[in-house]
């Protein structure tokens, strides 16, 4: 990665506006370090947690002599402890995620790549690791959870280096998903950023399906001003991006249908994320990236 | 239908084909990437939208080459619309323009132009199709013939004369302007010589001759039944006026009318159903114009202006009837003599020679017959007469014996003059009165006379007796000239009056009268001879007027009056007004025929093919340019759109 790139992307956000955000995960979380979320782990901390039985190797420290002599039971203290949450993100970089309309301030992918990139900073700039995953595309590597400032220049090199192409397989879906699960303990947030146009089928289930160990879902769909508008005329020849699609049809006839279908995808995906404690938000290309960004972060924070 | 008609339609179909490829086109819509293609439903164009044409301006581009490639397939074909010189060895030409300004050439074609815009027109596009090397001149057939644009290669120069030309109210010289064409064609190098010849002829057949004219426009020869008034003028109470017309049949039930106020009923008078000159009369005091009533091909000669009275010269004529009238009676030999000139001239006769300037002034020239000697007070009146413009004619006889105390013959003669009789037989004049002058070879008078010694300062003699003795003299006085004659008209003292050199002197007396004043009333072509210094204006505005001399050597103004009307010749003062009028003859003339020789070099020009190949492709290939901008700036709105969508692909391209 060029470090001129590097300044490209970083060049299109005022990172400065970010220095307000943290990332505040409603869900009680279970990280391994030391955080800023509640944890489900119980520790060193400063609150108490409650009570529970001694079993044998705890830390005599904690063990309860007053419940010992009310109760006569070997009862060890517990104190709730803050530890850190996992936020993973991840990138769709199909061909479609390439395409841009004429008078669009850029690509698609630009954009996600850029709001995740936000969002990681966020994160990292609250102590959470952040991790990154790649979906299709070429030169995507993903990026292990780590925490500091290394991992932001990481993570912008990958997701400068990404060259989109090709399509969302279910393979490749479930690879990266695997992964996350595998990764990401309870409570974890996983971020993903897609026009969410032409996922195979079964891939909302797949990716809703993290939501199972009270992971928080947040789905951003990243769309070019022409798809949300559909802005032409008269008779078209349209190709699809991905696949061998093509559509003859007339602009003014089915823009109606289309922004229908459209929105029916969006309810699909939010009614699914709903279920799931999830949010999905919607944004286009011309759009501040700071909006999608907060509207992460409330969707993180909202309990759901 | 021709084979060549049956070409040029199935060329003319092929203008379905863009409209055809623009629709078939309309088939196919662009195709365009579109990532969310799977939420479009299906939706194919219908009929309407696929007539419907998409790129107006590429189709109208290639429309215009379709019909532009036609028309140079065509061009072998299309035969020249306008005058072209045919050049047979593609070597350069001299070509004298011959253009008609003659009054009939103010005729009216069936297009709607005048015979002249018609042959100005067609001399335009001779001079367009002039290359580098070719030398053109132009020459004005209108009476007389002029040469108003002498040879020259400069093209612009041509045009420039050309665009100058205007019609005027001349008769034809169609000779005088051949000869003046052959004789400028004489003069260059150029091997290929032509007269163009842009007239409709109405004058005698042109005169043969090489080269040969180019009659260009015979249509302008096609005969158009005219009358026209050549003038009209006030003669105390009626009308006089002078109609000419084509053929009888022009002339039928038509008649000259007057203008009349408004309620009365304007006097007329009708026309002879003949061909050629008539004159008719009104009894009318006083009106503005005449016109012929009905119509014919010229209207612009169906009306003219009443000239008032007084516009012909004024000969006043003092003899004595008792001796200078013939034994039969009436008027007297010389007032005979001047009507038998058939001139436009009024001839009073006076019982004295008037002592006043002011009734001296009414008169143009004074002649006196057999007169006795001047008295003093008008002896002033006839010098300063004369001094101002005058001519005075003396014949003298017996009468010079008679004169009084203080008398004298001044300004003719000085000293006294005696008359007696003479031997002498015969006179020879010096290049005077012409071929008729030699018939004062025969004279054989009974007495003369005798001019030798009497002769005044700067007197010329115009003839001489065979002894010697002057048997006329001139003498030039101020503006005007006095003449002496050594013999009465009285045929008992001589047979003077017999010969046909009386009748050449009295017409060289009209002509030295119109040298100096001007005639009173003009054709039109006519010099006006002003005084010097004299501004000439006429009724279309001033008038050029050049310097020039008489043939007495003094200083005058010459301007041609080129249209028929009132123009006054203003010296300080003093204002002489001029009548010109059209010639009746021009009036009359019919279109001539075309010689089938200068049809044949007409029609051998005219059938040459119109070469606008170079034009046409110069056109065609701009229209291919055009459609090649038009698809470059296509294609660049497409590619832009590309790069939008795909830079990336776009760059590894």
């Amino acid at each position: 990665m060029a470090s001129g790139e590097s300044a490209a992307l970083r060049g299109r956000l005022d990172w400065g506006r970010l220095g307000s955000l943290s990332l505040r995960v409603a869900a009680v979380t279970e990280g391994l370090l030391v955080g800023a979320h509640r944890s489900v782990r119980r520790g060193a901390g400063v609150e108490f947690g409650g009570h529970r039985q001694y079993v044998p190797g705890d830390d005599l420290r904690w063990l309860d002599r007053r419940a010992l002599m009310r109760h006569e039971r070997l009862l060890v203290r517990e104190f709730e402890t803050d530890t850190e949450t996992s936020v993973r993100l991840v990138l769709d970089a199909s061909a479609s995620m390439r395409w841009a309309s004429e008078g669009a301030p850029g690509r698609k992918l630009d954009y996600a790549a850029l709001v995740l990139a936000a969002v990681g900073r966020v994160a990292l700039a609250t102590g959470d690791p952040v991790a990154l995953e790649v979906v299709a595309g070429r030169d995507a590597a993903p990026v292990p959870p780590s925490v500091g400032q290394g991992q932001f220049e990481r993570l912008v090199a990958a997701l400068e280096r990404v060259v989109p192409d090709g399509s969302v397989t279910e393979g490749a879906l479930a690879e990266a998903l695997s992964r996350i699960a595998r990764g990401a303990r309870r409570g974890a947030v996983v971020v993903l950023a897609s026009d969410l146009l032409d996922w195979p089928s079964g891939a909302l289930e797949a990716f809703v399906g993290l939501g199972a160990g009270r992971r928080r879902l947040v789905a951003v769909q990243v769309l070019d001003p022409a798809e949300a508008q559909f802005p032409w005329s008269g008779p078209q020849r349209l190709r699809s991006s991905e696949g061998d699609l093509l559509v003859e049809t007339d602009g003014d006839a089915v823009r109606g249908r289309y922004q229908a279908a459209l929105l029916a995808l969006q309810r699909r995906w939010s009614d699914a994320l709903l279920a799931r404690g999830g949010r999905l938000v919607r944004t286009g290309t011309t759009e501040d990236p700071l909006v999608p960004v907060r509207e992460v972060l409330r969707a993180v924070e909202a309990r759901g | 239908m021709s084979f060549v008609t049956a070409l040029a339609l199935t060329v003319a179909a092929l203008l379905a084909v863009p409209v055809a490829a623009h629709l078939l086109r309309r088939w196919r819509a662009e195709e365009r990437e579109f990532p969310a293609a799977s939420l479009v439903a299906p939706h194919p164009p219908v009929a309407h939208q696929r007539r419907r044409l998409e790129d107006r301006a590429l189709l109208a581009v290639r429309a215009l080459a379709v019909i532009t490639l036609a028309v140079l397939g065509a061009t072998p074909l299309v035969r020249c619309s306008r005058i072209t010189l045919a050049r047979s060895a593609g070597a350069s030409l001299a070509v004298v323009l011959v253009v008609d300004d003659s009054l009939s050439m103010r005729a009216r074609l069936p297009d709607g132009r005048s015979r002249f815009e018609a042959a100005r027109e067609a001399a335009s596009d001779l001079v367009r199709d002039g290359r580098p090397g070719d030398a053109f001149a132009l020459v004005l057939a209108g009476s007389p013939a002029r040469l108003a644009l002498a040879p020259t290669t400069d093209l612009a120069a041509a045009r420039a004369a050309l665009g100058d030309l205007a019609p005027s109210d001349r008769a034809t010289d169609l000779a005088g302007a051949l000869g003046l064409a052959r004789s400028a064609l004489a003069e260059l190098p150029h091997a290929d010589r032509r007269v163009v010849l842009l007239s409709d002829l109405g004058d005698t057949p042109p005169p043969p001759g090489e080269p040969q004219p180019w009659v260009v426009l015979p249509d302008l020869a096609t005969p158009a039944p005219n009358c026209g008034v050549a003038f009209a003028e006030q003669r105390g109470a009626r009308i006089v006026a002078e109609v000419a017309c084509t053929t009888a049949g022009a002339a039928r039930g038509r008649a000259l009318v007057a203008d009349a106020p408004a309620g009365a009923a304007p006097p007329a008078a009708s026309l002879a159903e003949r061909a050629g000159v008539q004159q008719l009369e009104l009894a009318v005091r006083e009106a503005a114009a005449v016109r012929l009533d009905g119509a014919d091909s010229l209207a612009y000669d169906d009306r003219a202006e009443v000239a008032p009275e007084g516009t012909l010269p004024v000969i006043g004529v003092v003899a004595d009837p008792s001796r200078a009238a013939v034994s039969t009676g009436g008027a007297t030999v010389v007032e005979r003599a001047l009507q038998a000139l058939e001139r436009p001239v009024s001839v009073r006769p006076l019982p004295v020679v008037p002592e006043d300037d002011a009734e001296l002034a009414r008169l143009s020239a004074l002649v006196l017959d057999d007169p006795p000697a001047l008295a003093p007070a008008p002896r002033g009146a006839l010098v300063r007469f004369v001094e101002r413009g005058g001519v005075a004619l003396a014949l003298l006889g017996p009468g010079v014996g008679t004169a009084q105390l203080g008398s004298s013959f001044e300004p003719f003669l000085v000293g006294t003059a005696r008359y007696e009789p003479t031997t002498a037989a015969g006179a020879v004049p010096d290049a005077w009165l012409g071929v008729d002058g030699a018939t004062l070879s025969r004279l054989n008078p009974r007495g003369r006379v005798e001019l030798r010694g009497a002769e005044p300062p700067g007197a010329v003699a115009l003839a001489r007796w065979t002894d010697g003795a002057p048997f006329a003299l001139r003498r030039v006085l101020g503006r005007g000239a006095v003449l002496a004659v050594g013999l009465p008209a009285s045929v008992d003292e001589s047979d003077l009056a017999l010969r046909p050199a009386f009748v050449a002197l009295f017409s060289d007396l009209l002509d030295r009268v119109e040298r100096i004043r001007g005639a009173g009333r003009l054709t039109a072509g006519g010099s006006l001879i002003a005084p010097d210094g004299a501004e000439v204006r006429g009724p279309l505005g001033p008038v050029v007027a050049t310097a020039a001399t008489d043939e007495d050597g003094r200083p005058v103004r010459l301007a041609v009056a080129a249209v028929r009307g009132r123009y006054e010749l203003t010296r300080g003062d003093v204002v002489e007004a001029r009548q010109v009028t059209l010639d009746p003859g021009e009036i009359a003339s019919e279109p001539g025929h075309v010689e089938e020789a200068a049809r044949a070099v007409s029609a051998a020009a005219e059938a040459r093919p119109l070469d606008v190949s170079r034009e046409v492709v110069l056109a065609l290939l701009a229209l291919v340019g055009a459609e090649i901008v038009l698809r470059a700036l296509r294609l660049r709105r497409r590619d832009g759109g590309r790069r939008a969508a795909d830079p990336e692909r776009e760059a590894a391209r």
